[in-house]
């Protein structure tokens, strides 16, 4: 029968008091882990994002500037297409170092499509944004006729998936974005040009020759151009052909702000969550060890000395502190891990989960300041039992 | 002798006076002595409880037991001593009620880590439980007890280390006359048996089942062996008037 041992026969014979104090640590966790695994998504997903998005502007017709986002980083759907002679002109406008073109297509909900997603072609011999990473995963990248598919996306190597009424092969699956990219479908220029074929033949209404049609063009800036100056220039000489340019800079610049402020308020919030916790642990291990000083006067009397009675009691806080934390962990990754795509879209934002060995850093951290809580808030009332004389606390009956 | 109490003093601020609790006491014990206190509610008996169990330092005088002397001790000391030489029954409810009546009488047993390897304590406490006639009880929890079975169980949890001394405080009070009739004859018994015994009881009745009795008032204490009438049980005028 150790200091523990006494602990847990303690706790066992309060049930309600026990449950309600671990459903209270469990809630702790939950929250702390929670909101570190969110805050650090989010981190993750913005760093992801400004990786993959290394380009300084984006040129895309005029009005779709959101709706370019939104392919991005949410992978809604989208199409839309400059003249074709006029992306030749763009590439080559004041201030551009290099260029890139990309062509969008949106897939149909039904027979002739597998699913409705956004292809997106990139042109390997000129692109500096998506080929990079995407070789680094499927080197090479994907040949005529074949795709490369998101980390969302129900397909695996070697399968095949159709749009349009054609088959094409699948080359490989890239890792987890937290963006749009994971639902894409990524195709070499070629191949995305033979698919807007088709989709032009289903879709109908007025689109651009196939040979020509591009959606944007990713652009790096020349050094020594400002990039508010650059934008100006381009959107001037382009005044009639409604070209307008998304700096990436800025883009990301607003997302960090938005995302900054969003980890900021988590952050306040777990602490101040963590203070309270605190607070009301420790008010009610005062409350709870009040109405017991008889049962710490009668082991002090059976000869347990100081010692023992802090052994006790911490043993009692730190017993309910582990349940409580690994239940909220445990209730964590119930909960959230199924629903982490839907908590994605929901945020509407880039949202990452990391790699297992840091989730699981992150998991072990929340875990641990959990259960550091209950003992830190039982340190006081521990002391006060402890230095308590036994012979008054009989008197009392 | 066991026990050697000289001059023990306790004295309290009150009231911007100095009122003493104990007052000059003096009691020797020797090891087979099953000796009772009486006397009036404030009267010190059970602050003298107290210092001889080590519980509450005295504010003069001295306290020799087994040949220690309890004044020099410090607080990890005297819970040893408490543990391994003394056996303490609190006034009052004093059975732990998160426990059995089995883990309640081992408890002391563990409370220090000074203990040979061989020794069982749960095949001891069964046998204090039986012998307190409460094995059966042993899985039981105290809110399912009556009254006399959770002081055997007190008194079977105070025998667990094989005390030199037995210290109760009002072991019989609010027990009825059979109930305190068999817990006294349990101590009779347990004195017999080798261990001595301070008893502390309200009850004149309960104070005579000793061999040496001690009335004490205002703090003083003293051996009023020959005043109490044997056919009546209560004492003479002079010591009744408390």
């Amino acid at each position: 029968m150790t200091s523990f041992g006494i602990a847990v026969l303690n706790l066992r014979r309060k049930p309600l008091r026990t449950f309600c104090l671990v459903a209270f640590v469990a809630l702790l966790s939950f929250v702390l882990s929670g909101g570190s695994l969110l805050a650090y998504s989010l981190h993750n997903g913005a760093r992801s994002m400004s990786e993959r998005l290394g380009a300084d502007a984006l040129f895309v017709p005029v009005g779709y500037e959101g709706r370019a986002a939104g392919a991005l980083l949410r992978g809604e759907p989208s199409a839309f297409y400059f003249d074709g002679d006029l992306s030749e002109r763009l590439m080559h406008a004041e201030g551009v170092l290099r260029a890139s073109p990309q062509l969008f297509i949106a897939t149909f909900d039904s027979s002739h499509c597998a699913f409705p997603t956004q292809i997106i072609g990139y042109d390997p011999k000129t692109d500096f944004t998506i080929g990079p990473w995407l070789t680094r995963k499927i080197p090479g990248g994907p040949g005529i006729g074949e795709v490369v598919v998101g980390s969302g996306v129900n397909r695996k190597s070697g399968d095949e998936i159709q749009f349009f009424g054609r088959l094409y092969r699948v080359a490989g699956k890239l890792d987890k974005t937290g963006m749009g990219f994971d639902t894409s479908i990524f195709m070499n220029m070629e191949t995305s040009r033979a698919a807007f074929k088709d989709y032009a033949y289903y879709a109908g209404g007025k689109l651009p020759d196939a040979d020509n049609a591009i959606s944007s063009i990713t652009v790096d800036i020349k050094s020594g151009y400002d990039p508010s100056k650059f934008a100006r220039g381009v959107r001037e000489t382009f005044r009639n052909e409604l070209v307008s340019v998304v700096l990436m800079q800025a883009m990301f610049e607003d997302i960090s702000k938005e995302l900054g402020l969003s980890i900021a308020i988590i952050t306040a919030l777990m602490a101040v969550f963590w203070l309270l916790a605190v607070g009301v642990l420790a008010i009610l291990f005062t409350v709870t060890l009040n109405e017991r000083r008889r049962e710490f006067g009668i082991y002090r009397a059976l000869g347990a000395t100081r010692r023992k009675l802090y052994e006790i009691v911490l043993s009692e806080s730190c017993a309910v502190s582990l349940f409580g934390a690994v239940s909220g962990v445990l209730l964590l990754c119930f909960f959230v891990f199924p629903f982490a795509p839907l908590i994605s879209r929901s945020i509407e934002s880039a949202y990452l989960q990391p790699s297992f060995k840091v989730l699981s850093m992150i998991l072990c951290g929340g875990l641990l300041v959990s259960f550091l809580t209950g003992p830190i808030a039982s340190l006081g009332s521990a002391a006060v039992i402890g230095r308590m004389s036994a012979s008054a606390v009989m008197k009392e009956g | 002798m066991l026990l050697e109490v000289r001059n023990l003093k306790k004295e309290y601020s009150r009231g911007g006076g100095v009122f003493p609790a104990v007052d000059d006491v003096c009691l020797s014990i020797g090891t087979e002595d099953f000796v009772c206190i009486t006397g009036p509610s404030g009267s010190g008996k059970s602050t003298l409880l107290s210092m001889i169990a080590g519980l509450l330092a005295p504010s003069s005088g001295s306290i020799v037991f087994d040949k220690l002397e309890l004044v020099n001790m410090d607080d990890d000391e005297l819970s040893l001593l408490r543990n391994t030489k003394i056996g303490y029954i609190p006034q009052g409810a004093s059975v732990l009620s998160n426990l059995s009546v089995l883990d309640n009488v081992i408890l002391p047993f563990y409370l220090h880590k000074k203990r040979v390897k061989d020794d069982d304590p749960i095949e001891r406490a069964n046998g204090l439980l039986a012998r307190m006639g409460i094995l059966k009880l042993a899985e039981t929890f105290p809110p399912q007890l009556s009254g006399g079975e959770l002081r055997r169980t007190a008194i079977a949890r105070s025998l667990i280390n094989s005390p030199l001394l037995l210290i109760a405080d009002e072991p019989t009070v609010d027990l009825d006359p059979k109930n305190s009739s068999e817990v006294m004859s349990i101590f009779r018994d347990i004195s017999k048996d080798g261990t001595a015994v301070i008893l502390v009881s309200h009850d004149i009745g309960t104070a005579r089942g000793g061999n040496r009795f001690f009335f004490m008032e205002s703090g003083r204490l003293e051996e009023k062996t020959s005043e109490v009438r044997p056919e009546t049980g209560f004492l003479s005028p002079a010591l009744a008037r408390g």
